[in-house]
């Protein structure tokens, strides 16, 4: 992977009327990444797609791609390509006239330009239907005519406006892991644009999570999974319990907080961020341990009581209400060979330590 | 911008060869025909005419009324048949629908001339009722008078007023009347509390799209109609020809168009209140 | 039972509706100059005589120079109105859009005494062009309303992948605008050109000295003698619509299933 920027967003902003689409937002895209911009809708990630694309242009700022300033240029000049939400494959042509589209400017000859199409076809996994008609395809076979479309033209982005969202559950997973194959296969730079949390984290390299016309977050899903800058951030991903504490102290890359149902601790802040001194503290249910047997014991460990059971099958998520907090806390606990399910009003101690707490701003 | 620059050759189009001639009338209506010359000064004569001539009052009442039936009867009819291709055709919709159109689309005139062979003298109904031996003379009464034009105008219009109502019907979210069933309304309760609500800017559309042009009509009168037949557009048409009268028949035309659109306004309101009260 | 009871209403229906219109090709063949049952027997004779009447020559070489001008002109407004309306936001659309559809709604006589009106002050002489002008201006909201829910049905993200794909404006016209909409526009065409060639009343004040098919029709029912060709040039009329209706069916079929659009039936 190159670390060389391939798309450089600077402080881009765009209005819509009185409406702020993207308020003032830089972000570079290295060449060879799978990038994601998450976030829910209106969030501002299609507009930011769009204006790559060149279907839209920012208010103010510039866009970049391979060092090149793109104001100005049109979509159709632009080195980059798209797959629309809607697949967009065009009606009235075949699934192979579709793919080889884009190729008329390139004045290949007819065997050349026949062998591009059948290989990206293949490439897709659409070997066979090259003369269907795109009104006899399904949804997910429409998805891979405007992948290999797309693909043909040999783009240095390629971009993916919400490309599974159309799909079923099952096939969605599935495709989730073609393409980020596909993507290591061809090693493009591809951006995904996503409100679906989880295709984020599994297939990308780096995401992006928006809120609001701004970036709340750039990081690897690693990153963002376990350390969220801000509540949002945290909400948006996954399911993590909320903590009121006070920030007793900050000392560059830690802080310690204090609170009533656990103490006073010193925990990480890996992003060296300020916070107000009433601070919110996150952990991750399963980052929290039960401790059901006499003589399991934790680092940290605070008692409470079973208020509700929630069976997964693979998991079991308790609501434990412990002293000193309002609401119950989250805890969820693997199903593993022998592990009974815990009945409601059982007491219960909970194990935890301080490298699960996360300061969120 | 880029919206209204292409919309702009059909809006001007319509403005120069609609609004910009409907004003011009306008004008001529309150001008006088001296013999062949205009006498352009503002005058209200035209109107005093034709609201103090009986003749046009009586043509002018006897428009209204044909028009007012015949818009009944073909939304009486169109309604059932609308309602049964929504609710009943499963498979062949569009057919049913193309099928209803063709005669809409079809030569007006033609659909006229037919009905002249068939409640002519010697036309259909006459000669079929002849040669069975069930009358021996000819019937007069079927032709030449305003219920012939009722008819023939009711058949002519009947496509055009099956259309909206099919379309408000087919907008009817098929389980609005389940849970109207759930709650324990029976099929005709259903149908006068949920679907002829909901179909009723159908109803109403239809209602216009046949009133309103049923008044300029002067085809099937001067066909089927009779002297007893005759309405307000056969009046204008005779200003515009044989009288050589343009500003009096413009001022017929206008008045026509203000009566019409004042019964039209008035039904709306009040089928909006009737709609609004069914609960 | 109240299902048994609208069918047989709908089929009934269907009679009425049709039935009257049928007589005339019925009576067009039928061997007697006088339109009344018993039938007399079979002819051609009526469509022969029609070949040898030039006034019905002329009369439909007229209505087909007016039925093709005003299909192609207000078919072409009709796409610039639709394209306008499916695509853009702009100043007053509601009510332009309701403008530029109001003479589905007007007393066609408005629409003619209004034109004769001014075109006769402006000093222009009635001709086939101020036939046309009339049919355009009714056939506008047809068109209208035929490419309207042609073009609703296009996604907009079509042109989009073909700029992307790297397709200037033309272009992207030309590949892929034009052929998803074409039956679409075939359809207003033909229409609008049965529209043309049926319509009277417009016609009627505005066609000066040179009939239209439906104006000749109108001068002949005068003669008696001349009822039987009349029934004939109306049988074929109303199978030249019929056949132009059908291929317009057609062809706004196929744009349905271009624009992916195939559920609704309107």
């Amino acid at each position: 992977m190159s670390t060389h920027p391939i798309i450089q967003v600077r402080d881009v902003s765009r209005l819509f009327g009185a409406f702020t689409a993207l308020d003032n937002i830089s972000v570079d895209i290295r060449g060879g990444e799978f990038f994601s911009l998450l976030g829910p809708s209106g969030c501002g990630k299609t507009t930011l797609l769009r204006m790559i694309a060149g279907f839209d242009d920012p208010t103010h700022g510039d866009i970049l791609i391979d060092g090149q300033p793109m104001a100005g240029v049109p979509a159709n000049r632009r080195p980059t390509n798209m797959v629309f939400q809607s697949y967009a494959v065009f009606p009235h042509l075949t699934v192979a006239q579709n793919v080889a589209y884009g190729l008329r400017r390139q004045r290949l000859d007819k065997a050349e330009k026949a062998s591009r199409v059948q290989k990206a076809l293949e490439q897709v996994g659409l070997g066979a239907l090259g003369e269907r008609r795109s009104n006899e395809l399904s949804g997910g076979q429409r998805q891979r005519v405007a992948l290999a479309r797309a693909l043909i033209m040999r783009p240095k982005v390629l971009l993916l406006d919400e490309p599974l969202s159309a799909l079923d559950k099952k096939l969605r997973e599935h495709m989730q892991v073609e393409l980020r194959q596909l993507q290591r296969q061809v090693g493009i730079t591809f951006i995904l644009v996503t409100h679906d949390q989880e295709e984020a984290l599994t297939m990308s390299d780096r995401i992006a999570v928006m809120f609001n016309g701004d970036i709340a977050q750039c990081d690897t899903p690693e990153q963002i999974y376990q350390h969220p800058k801000s509540r949002a951030v945290a909400e948006f991903i996954g399911g993590m319990n909320f903590l009121d504490a006070r920030m007793t102290a900050r000392n560059g890359k830690t802080v310690t907080v204090d609170a009533a149902c656990f103490g006073r601790v010193e925990i990480e802040n890996p992003h060296g961020q300020d916070f107000a001194s009433d601070i919110t503290v996150g952990v991750r249910p399963e980052r929290l341990t039960l401790l059901i047997d006499d003589n399991d014991r934790a680092e940290h460990e605070m008692s409470g009581q079973i208020v509700d059971a929630s069976y997964y099958g693979d998991m079991t998520y308790y609501s434990i209400s412990v002293d000193g907090r309002d609401e119950p806390i989250t805890v969820s606990m693997r199903n593993t060979v022998g592990r009974r399910i815990l009945a409601s009003q059982e007491s219960v101690r909970i194990g935890w330590g301080p490298e699960s707490l996360v300061p969120l701003s | 911008m880029r919206g209204f620059a292409l919309m702009s050759p059909t809006f001007f189009y319509a403005l120069l060869l609609l609004a910009v001639p409907v004003a011009v009338t306008i004008t001529f209506s309150f001008w006088t025909q001296t013999y062949l010359d205009l006498d352009t000064t503002f005058t209200l004569a035209n109107y005093q005419e034709v609201w103090s001539k009986p003749i046009y009052r009586v043509l002018m009442f006897r428009s209204l009324t044909i028009a007012a039936i015949v818009t009944a009867v073909t939304v009486i009819l169109a309604y059932p048949l609308a309602y049964y291709i929504s609710f009943h055709v499963k498979e062949r919709q569009a057919l049913w629908i193309f099928l209803i159109t063709i005669p809409f689309w079809t030569s007006y005139l033609l659909r006229i001339f037919a009905w002249k062979l068939i409640l002519g003298y010697n036309g259909v109904i006459n000669s079929t009722l002849m040669e069975l031996g069930i009358i021996g003379e000819p019937l007069e009464f079927i032709l030449h008078n305003a219920n012939a034009v009722v008819m023939t105008l009711s058949h002519a219009w009947l496509p055009f007023a099956i259309l909206p109502i099919f379309v408000s019907l087919q907008k009817i979210d098929r389980s609005l009347l389940e849970a109207a069933n759930d709650l324990g309304d029976g099929p005709v309760m259903r149908f006068l509390r949920v679907t002829l609500p909901l179909s009723l800017p159908g109803v109403i559309a239809a209602s216009l799209i046949v009133f309103i042009p049923t008044i300029g009509d002067y085809v099937t009168p001067r066909l089927v109609g009779g002297s007893d037949g005759l309405m307000i557009a056969n009046m204008i048409q005779v200003q515009f020809g044989k009288a050589n009268n343009w500003p009096l028949g413009a001022a017929l035309a206008m008045t026509s168009m203000l009566l019409v659109t004042a019964v039209s306004v008035a039904f709306i309101l009040v089928a909006r209140f009737l709609g609004g009260r069914v609960r | 039972m109240k299902i048994k009871f609208l069918t047989i209403y709908a089929v009934g229906f269907m009679i009425f509706l049709y039935l009257p219109v049928l007589f005339l090709p019925i009576f067009s063949f039928n061997d007697s100059a006088i339109v009344a049952f018993p039938l007399k027997g079979f002819t051609l004779q009526w469509y022969e005589n029609l070949a040898n009447e030039p006034g019905m020559h002329q009369a439909l070489i007229n209505s087909l120079k007016v039925g093709i001008a005003t299909s192609v002109i207000s078919t072409i407004l009709g796409i610039c109105g639709a394209r306008a309306v499916t695509r853009y936001e702009f100043f007053a659309k509601k009510s332009i859009t309701s403008f530029v559809m109001l003479p589905l709604v007007l007393p066609e006589i408005l629409v003619a005494i209004s034109m004769l009106v001014v075109l006769l002050q402006l000093g222009f002489s009635l001709s086939l062009i101020s036939v046309a002008l009339g049919h355009i201006l009714m056939c506008v909201p047809f068109s209208m309303a035929i490419l309207i829910s042609s073009f609703e049905g296009f996604d907009q993200s079509l042109e989009e992948a073909s700029m992307d794909l790297g397709e200037g404006p033309l272009m992207t016209f030309f590949r892929v605008t034009l052929p998803v909409v074409a039956p679409g526009i075939v359809s207003s065409l033909l229409i609008t050109f049965t529209i043309s060639l049926d319509e009277f009343i417009v016609a009627f004040f505005l066609s000066g000295t040179e009939p239209t098919l439906p104006i000749f029709i109108w001068g002949q029912l005068r003669f008696i003698a001349k009822l039987p060709n009349i029934l004939a040039l109306g049988s074929l009329m109303l199978l030249a619509s019929f056949i132009l209706l059908c291929a317009a069916e057609y062809f706004r079929r196929r744009a349905q299933r271009r624009t992916g659009t195939e559920d609704s039936v309107i």
